[in-house]
């Protein structure tokens, strides 16, 4: 079947905006990984590049021996991977719960939930809180305050509402307490919400460093993400923003460095997120039409 | 009996997920649909529903801001009422190990580093007792004064020895009492301190009551910029070191015209920088004006520089060279302000002269080895201010207020901190913290200071963690080759016609001038960079007076000619204070 010209133009065009656009995705990437494949003195004047100038793995063995980006790995899978089987349990808990009409007071407890939405605490009454409970500097501090979202509750209560009734009729009938429902029929039942509630939570809590603002003050505390932060942000840009002029001799950290630090951190995420994807949309569609 | 309130939270819901939504820009907006389902509710109960909770979303945001600051003020009055009894001067028992808690912002933040043993070696040395420091590393720029404010906000979470660069909060700290005196444990243990800070940098850290609640951190050098030439053009071209303007401005445009690198192409500039004023010092300061700050007249009032008349003449003189194309056309936009490009422009060797840092002039700085290697026979001196057609010539001063400072709060007693910052403000303790032991990590080859170690093993070791506290700028800071740290102190002498005419203020608040100078500094640079790139006449400069005031630089005059007024009295009152209560100490 042939194409017309004007078809034959509009799809080269489309073509080449498609590469366009493409590689204005990938670029960046691109350069990163290039540039902390670089050679560090050759990097100094900045510029474009395609290809590493020079070729060095120093700068990922500067990052391997940077202890602060080490730990900062450790105290994010621990928050991560606490925080995500953590919250996915107790919010579908509290859903399934509150899923239920006949549950009474149902409605007043959901606009409570609903109100953590509207209204927090701000930022240093939070601060307080966590001070006083001595959770400073701990992984409680990390993992709690997020723990669970009114927003990822009312997803699972969507859900929930859309399983069939006599699925868990027919249960009690077999003789299934209220919990045993809840762990043999509803949980498994869930699980696509769960997969899609759980991997926001997970999303979440790798992307987090403003916990470790709040609530670390020991460096050993430093999510991986704010240590990343710290790691790139620009001293003497920051300075002279300030309105301060004063010539700062020497960056601390090497470009090479900053661009392998950020290839290693977001590398985990990168390589789970394809494999996570497809749950995302699946989980967010599911329960969007009620039966 | 739950059906209202109900109703109302979702409701309330199903608007404010389509307000998210959009905020966020969720691309799972299906979910959306998800969670409508769960709301059971006609639609002219929506619609009614929707005005109220838009108003509420708007007093939610509009209360969060607002909330912080009354609830950590709550808390600082409340520190303040159980700490006001605590005394601060207490003789600790000397046995006793001391714990110091402070924040640390510059260098790598190494937790656990070389550069703290061998701190806490020499603090226990000097102080004749167990001491242990505790870093706390500050979180990034964007994110450093959210940080500092939160541990300020409870005596339990307040550093010992806080380091910070931001002044809003510095006057609740010392209303609220966390801020300490420290002239009494200055006068008795702050010696060092009190040598290397001159009289005019502890002015404007001084309190008018008569105390110290500040000591600065990093000041910078009395004038680390300088008027930069190629030395290997003016040979090519057999031209002299330039003395005067008009010298001056003949050179510049040899360096356009003649080809001085003798390539056989007009690709030079005469002279190039960034984007802010100070770049063209060498015109500004030869007519004795600085457009950025308020000027001294000689009939002892005081104007904002940039409506001097002489202005007037610069800009026309600037124009001229634009339209020849001596001046970098680069230059003329923002996108310059990033050091970076300078550095490249500096280094790539195509321009002929720059104000610009003296650290240049240390072999060891980068953009010099850059531009060592781009060109090889290429050379820059640093050549005495430009002198205008009255024989005036000045560098730039700096203002010589510490850029960051240091408060001891009243979690500790005074005497133990000011020993600290003392003892850090030694030169071989400073040396060691930021350059680390002679002959392990560095070696000195005829007083040019050379790193044995790679910057990642220097990162490991922590040096420069401790930066900017007690940051020495003098012969300790030996990354300056001597020559440089010649020209440093030559430059105290040269900038001080210059010291001597702008006003600088000591005032941490100044209502008036932040109210309207953002919007006066956006006419007057789209005006002056206008007249210099030939877009605007240089007429224009006529009416600049008449749009200042109507700008609300009435308001910042009468403001800025009031706070001169009592700082001069201040002044006076201070060098008396300083007489009596330092000068004996040094």
């Amino acid at each position: 079947m042939g194409m017309t010209r004007g078809e034959k133009w509009f799809m080269s065009a489309n073509v080449l905006f498609f590469i366009v656009l493409m590689v204005i995705m990938v670029y960046p990437f691109w350069y990163m990984i290039m540039g902390s494949l670089s050679d560090s003195s050759l990097t100094a004047d900045g510029g474009l590049f395609l290809l590493p100038a020079g070729f060095s793995f120093s700068a990922y063995l500067a990052v391997f021996q940077n202890v602060s980006i080490l730990s900062g790995f450790k105290v994010t899978l621990i928050t991560t991977v606490a925080g995500a089987f953590l919250g996915t349990f107790l919010s579908a808990a509290m859903a399934y719960a509150l899923s239920k009409k006949r549950l009474r007071g149902q409605g007043i407890v959901l606009f409570l939930v609903l109100f953590t939405m509207l209204f927090s605490g701000g930022m240093i009454p939070s601060y307080l809180l966590v001070k006083e409970l001595h959770m400073v500097d701990s992984y409680g501090a990390l993992i709690l305050p997020g723990l669970m979202s009114a927003w990822n509750i009312f997803v699972m209560i969507g859900f929930m509402r859309g399983l069939p009734e006599e699925v868990e009729e027919a249960a009690k009938i077999d003789g299934a307490n209220d919990l045993g429902i809840f762990f043999r029929i509803v949980l498994p039942l869930s699980k696509p919400v769960l997969s899609t509630v759980g991997l926001f939570i997970a999303v979440g809590y790798w992307n987090d460093f403003f916990s470790s603002v709040l609530y670390a003050t020991n460096k050993d505390m430093w999510q991986l993400q704010m240590v990343l932060k710290d790691l790139i942000s620009n001293t003497s840009a920051a300075i002279s923003q300030a309105g301060i002029a004063i010539s700062v001799q020497q960056e601390v950290n090497a470009f090479t460095v900053k661009m392998a630090s950020i290839i290693v951190s977001s590398l985990p995420i990168l390589i789970v997120y394809p494999f996570l994807q497809k749950h995302f949309v699946k989980g967010a569609l599911i329960g969007s039409v009620k039966g | 009996m739950f059906t209202i309130v109900e109703s109302l939270g979702y409701t309330l819901f199903g608007n404010v997920s389509v307000f998210l939504l959009k905020m966020l820009k969720c691309d799972v907006a299906l979910t959306f649909t998800n969670l409508l389902g769960v709301i059971d509710l006609n639609k002219t109960m929506q619609r009614t529903m929707l005005a109220v909770s838009l108003a509420a979303i708007m007093a939610v945001a509009a209360c969060s801001n607002g909330n912080e600051n009354t609830k950590s003020d709550a808390e600082n009055k409340k520190a303040t009422n159980t700490t006001s009894n605590a005394t601060s001067n207490t003789e600790t028992v000397s046995s006793e190990p001391l714990n110091v808690t402070m924040t640390l912002m510059a260098g790598s933040k190494t937790p656990d580093s070389w550069a703290e043993h061998t701190l806490e070696e020499e603090l226990s040395k000097a102080m004749n007792r167990k001491v242990d420091v505790q870093p706390i590393f500050l979180p990034d720029w964007s994110e450093l004064n959210t940080k500092i404010n939160l541990m300020m906000s409870a005596k339990d979470t307040r550093p010992n020895i806080l380091w910070t660069g931001d002044t809003k909060e510095f006057s609740k700290w010392v209303e609220a009492g966390i801020a300490q005196d420290l002239t009494p444990s200055l006068q008795k243990y702050g010696k060092d301190i009190l040598d290397y800070y001159t009289q005019d940098t502890m002015f404007y850290h001084w309190d008018k009551s008569g105390k110290i609640f500040r000591v600065p951190g990093d000041v910078p050098e009395a004038s680390y910029m300088t008027t930069i030439l190629r030395k290997d053009w003016l040979d090519n071209l057999g031209l002299q070191e330039p003395k005067t303007l008009d010298e001056y401005v003949n050179v510049l445009r040899a360096f356009t015209k003649d080809d001085p690198d003798k390539n056989g192409k007009n690709d030079t500039y005469g002279l190039s920088g960034d984007n802010y004023y100070r770049s063209l010092a060498p015109f500004f300061y030869a007519y004795g004006i600085d457009v950025e700050n308020f000027m001294k007249q000689d009939d002892g009032s005081i104007k904002f520089g940039a409506l001097m008349p002489q202005v007037k003449t610069v800009l026309e003189l600037l124009q001229g060279l634009y339209k020849e194309g001596v001046l970098d056309p680069r230059m003329t936009t923002s996108a310059n302000n990033d050091d970076g490009k300078v550095n490249d422009i500096f280094a790539s060797g195509k321009v002929g002269s720059f104000y610009r840092w003296v650290d240049y002039f240390n072999p060891g700085n980068s953009t010099t080895i850059s531009f060592k290697k781009l060109n090889p026979t290429g050379q820059y001196i640093s050549i005495d201010p430009i002198q205008g057609p009255d024989g005036f010539s000045s560098d730039m001063p700096d203002a010589q207020i510490g850029w960051c400072y240091l408060i001891v709060t009243d979690t500790i007693d005074t005497d133990s901190a000011v020993q600290v910052l003392d003892t850090m403000a030694k030169p071989e303790v400073f040396k060691q913290l930021a350059f680390g032991k002679e002959g392990e990590h560095y070696t000195m080859n005829k007083g040019e200071f050379v790193p044995t170690i790679q910057p990642e093993e220097g990162s490991k070791l922590g040096l420069g963690n401790f930066g900017w506290i007690m940051q020495r700028k003098d012969a300790a800071n030996i990354k300056n080759t001597p020559e440089v740290t010649e020209m440093f102190t030559k430059k105290i002498e040269t900038s001080q016609p210059m010291r001597d005419k702008i006003v600088v203020f000591k005032a941490i608040d100044r209502p008036e001038w932040d109210k309207y100078s953002a919007d006066i500094k956006k006419v007057r640079d789209e005006l002056f960079w206008g007249i210099i790139t030939g877009k605007t006449p240089v007429s224009a400069f006529d009416d600049f007076e008449k749009q200042y005031l109507k700008l609300g630089g009435k308001q910042i005059d009468e403001e800025a000619v009031s706070l001169f007024n009592t700082q001069q009295e201040e002044r006076t009152a201070y060098d008396a204070w300083y007489e009596a209560n330092i000068v004996p100490y040094k």
